[in-house]
């Protein structure tokens, strides 16, 4: 059943979403958020637009299989924990750059990316799970 | 960095690569793939004077005195020659042997040959131990590579049960020798109790096929030859001889192994007769020639220790070229029953070639390298019983080898001229059948540089045998000839003896392991059955009460102490929050429909969601909440497709689940207080809030725990998560579409 209103709907508030989930995973190491929130947030705005236009359209917008994406996510989380013990330390151990840009320093290192790969493996597994019940 | 460890993680990368590969350059790909193993043969032939270069470590688990050490010695720089060796030709065969699903061959294929290489190139026992786990899981995929086929995938899962059950007791094994030694590096070993002895045999024992682990071996021919040839032949069952050599400066001369390898050598070589399938009859063989290698170890005397040196390069190199000769032959001819096929010298001078010598090496006719292995082995005054086996072996391996290369090759002329195989499907025969040719023209270099070293690091001893190619007409040459002349003899009435054998013995080891399996699932199955006729609520409810009962059992034996602590007065919003909370509730219990129960859910999710913003915990409020709102979603989708609510139960089963459902809130409730008045150590909250900001850079205490201090933790969890997407995934996408007739 189309319902107009929340194929327009979910057509205009769906990048906002995905936004703020991004917005989420960077601002989640000084305050709440993070990549399990952000990943979620993600993935509700793809299920939005799922629900609202057929898993084809949402297919598209995505362009990979969730489950690649989950695992992309996991290849991240475990890739970031190897510059560690390059240099030494025991594996998953932080490393931090400071990085000048015209705003301020801005503190860069493998927790992100680590992160990065939990927000991906968590819009990759959620995705998945809501696909594979929407196509029964 | 050594270039060994570089060239494990070239193998890592190498192996990745190789999918993209295969698919993009299928014609070249196994020519371009074997790049690698060559720059491996080449390099080990380099540095083989260097070897002490070689040795590197890192520390692992430093409290446990576990590192991660690589190196290599004389042993495993032979076993990297032959693996890279044979390694090379193997990826160039399986090229052009396979029409297709060369991007399914590789990958495992390469993964399978560095951890191969991790075993032989290991100086630590935990590091071993990882790379002899790698092998068991790569020839696992491996094997079952045809995984349409029922067939292939039993072969798989015997391979891995018996390789794997042998892996649990060599970790055991070599646990106990750390714990004897306090060391687990290879270098600092001193002392091996018998038990020790026993675990780590019987765990080389499995992966070599030794009796009575060995009927494992044939199956495993289910896979496509090159892998056949590879793992079969040269590599994953020499990975416990090379272990028992390894180790043999410790052990010493161990009667009990030369009594398993004796045994397997009478009965491989005996079975190997009973087999018309070429793959079969050189699966048997190998077997054979496993036991009369591990039992060569147990003798373990320095002339025993030679001759074993010499037969680990001997077979490789006829092994190798026979088996893939066979495959050859079987995409030439279609079939692999060695009564069918005949007269195919005509069709490639160099797979000709190649498997002649082959056989005559195998045979052990003079000067061939095989031939060299048996002077060896009859020259090192082994006890007479292992002397006799050795015959016994011996005229059975002729006619083996007279039915793997002879018999396929000459007439009676077949049907119509066989087709030319490509040259790659030939070349590694050829090359491995000459080497046994070769290798004994050059015998005294040989074993200066590759043989005499081995032989060395494994007697411990500094004493020289130089091994020649011939001894002269001597009572060895003899027996050679004997055995020789019996074998051709009996090579020659095989053909009709074959049709007498029955066709399935009822006892053996291999039934014997069936049954076992068989009875294992059967009782398995007689649980699943007396409890699947349960509804979904019964079993619900029979966890509950299970539940129940555990928790008032423990706190009947150990008293809870229930402390509610006098609050400060409870604020108006907590008030309202738990009575939505408790409203809701009850309709869900009263809901007519579906819809109406989620949304009602949602309202319990949500007053969850403010209690962890009243008492101050906003990622969790945060968490919740979406997980909250995607439970709806998915609700709303799988509800879209089931018939409305029927509710039919009786009263008194309501009235027994309103009991329950009681009784489990109840004791939750009372379980939550409890832990609540139980004093709670805050240092370790402590930590994490002074140095979140110093160590981890974050202000965000929930997320730097998440993502750094417990970063390793949340690994496992998002893998976890991934396994989870695939088993719904499978599940749902690929059940299986019930038969018209049949139930769903």
């Amino acid at each position: 059943m189309r319902s107009l209103i929340l194929e327009s709907t979910a057509k205009f508030i769906s990048p906002f979403m995905l936004v703020i989930a991004f917005y989420l995973l960077l601002r989640g190491h000084n305050d709440p958020g993070g990549g399990f929130a952000g990943g979620l947030v993600a993935a509700a705005a793809l299920a939005l637009n799922m629900v609202a236009s057929g898993h084809h359209n949402m297919r598209k917008a995505l362009k990979v299989d969730p489950r690649t994406l989950a695992g992309i996510g996991l290849v991240l989380a475990i890739l970031s924990g190897i510059p560690s013990l390059l240099s030494g330390k025991p594996f998953l151990t932080g490393l931090w750059a400071e990085i000048w840009t015209p705003l301020g320093i801005a503190k860069l290192g493998t927790p992100l990316v680590f992160d990065l790969g939990v927000f991906l493996v968590v819009i990759g597994t959620t995705t998945g799970f809501i696909e594979d019940m929407h196509r029964e | 960095m050594t270039w060994i460890n570089g060239y494990l993680l070239l193998g890592v990368i190498w192996a990745a690569l190789s999918y993209p590969a295969s698919i993009r350059a299928r014609k070249v790909c196994g020519i371009l793939l074997a790049l690698y193993p060559l720059t491996g043969f080449v390099l080990t032939l380099v540095n083989f004077s260097s070897l002490n270069q070689t040795q590197s470590s890192y520390p692992w688990i430093p409290e446990l005195g576990i590192r991660y050490a690589t190196g290599l010695d004389p042993l495993g720089a032979l076993f990297w020659l032959i693996i890279t060796g044979i390694g090379t030709l193997v990826y160039i065969y399986g090229g052009a042997y396979l029409k297709e699903g060369h991007e399914r061959l590789f990958p495992p294929l390469i993964l399978f040959t560095v951890s191969m290489l991790g075993v032989t190139c290991a100086q630590d026992l935990a590091t071993l131990f990882v790379a002899w786990e790698l092998t068991s899981i790569t020839s696992f995929v491996l094997i079952g590579f045809k995984s349409k086929s029922a067939e292939a995938r039993r072969a798989a899962l015997t391979a891995l049960l018996v390789t794997g059950t042998g892996g649990l007791v060599l970790l055991v094994g070599i646990t106990l020798l750390a714990a004897e030694n306090g060391t687990f590096a290879f270098s600092e070993l001193r002392v091996a109790s018998p038990t020790a002895i026993l675990l780590i045999a019987i765990g080389c024992f499995t992966k070599s096929a030794q009796f009575p682990f060995h009927f494992w071996l044939p199956d495993a021919m289910a896979a496509p030859t090159p892998i056949s040839a590879f793992l079969h032949s040269a590599t994953m069952v020499k990975a416990g001889v090379f272990l028992l050599a390894k180790f043999a400066p410790l052990f010493g001369p161990q009667p009990f192994i030369t009594t398993v390898g004796t045994i397997t050598l009478v009965v491989g070589s005996l079975l190997s007769l009973t087999e018309k399938d070429l793959k079969r009859i050189l699966a048997w063989s190998t077997v054979a020639a496993l036991g009369s290698m591990v039992a060569l170890i147990g003798v373990g005397t320095d002339l025993a220790l030679q001759a074993l040196v010499v037969t680990i390069l001997a077979h490789a190199c006829y092994k190798g070229a026979l088996f893939m000769s066979s495959g050859t032959l079987d995409l030439a001819t279609g079939t692999r029953d060695v009564t069918q096929i005949s007269g195919m010298a005509k069709s490639s001078p160099l797979l000709t070639g190649g498997m002649i010598l082959a056989g005559l090496s195998m045979s052990g006719v003079p000067i061939f390298l095989g031939f060299v292995a048996k002077e060896s082995a009859l020259v090192a005054k082994l006890p007479t019983i292992v002397v006799v086996a050795f015959f016994i072996a011996g005229i059975s391996t002729v006619v083996a080898a007279a039915n793997t290369s002879f018999r396929p090759l000459f007439p009676p002329k077949p049907t119509q001229t066989p087709p030319n195989p490509p040259l790659f499907l030939a070349f590694g025969t050829g090359v491995l059948g000459l080497l046994g040719l070769v290798v004994p023209i050059v015998l005294p270099s040989v074993d200066l540089n590759l043989i005499s070293p081995v032989v060395h690091q494994l007697s411990g001893s500094k004493s020289s045998h130089p091994i020649s190619a011939f001894h002269g007409f001597d009572a060895n040459f003899v027996k050679t000839v004997f055995i020789l002349a019996l074998g051709s003899i009996a090579a020659v009435f095989w053909p009709r003896a074959i049709n007498f054998w029955p066709k399935n013995n009822s006892f053996s080891a291999q039934n014997l392991y069936q049954f076992s399996i068989n009875q294992i699932q059967s009782l398995g199955a007689a649980i699943g059955r007396s409890v699947e006729s349960l509804g979904f609520r019964q079993h619900m409810v029979g966890y509950f009460i299970s539940f129940i009962a555990l928790v008032w059992f423990v706190v009947a034996s150990r008293p809870l102490t229930l402390e509610v602590a006098p609050q400060p007065q409870i604020r108006f919003n907590e008030v309202v929050i738990a009575g939505f909370a408790v409203v809701a509730s009850i309709g869900i219990i009263l809901a007519r429909r579906r819809m109406g129960g989620v949304a009602i859910l949602g309202i319990v999710g949500v007053a969850i969601t403010l209690t962890y913003v009243v008492f101050g915990a906003p990622d969790l409020a945060l968490t919740q909440l979406l997980i909250e709102v995607l439970t709806v979603v998915l609700f709303v989708i799988i509800f879209a497709h089931l018939p409305g609510l029927n509710i039919s139960s009786s009263q008194l089963t309501r009235t027994r689940d309103a009991l329950v459902a009681g009784a489990f809130g109840l004791t939750m409730a009372i379980l939550v207080l409890a832990v609540l008045s139980v004093p709670k150590p805050n240092h370790i909250a402590e930590y994490f809030a002074q140095n979140s900001y110093e160590l981890a850079k974050g202000r965000n205490v929930v997320n730097t725990i998440i993502v750094d201090f417990r970063g390793l933790d949340t690994l496992g969890e998002i893998t976890v998560l991934c396994v989870a997407a695939l088993g719904v995934h499978t599940l749902i996408r690929f059940r299986r579409q019930p038969v018209k007739g049949e139930q769903a």
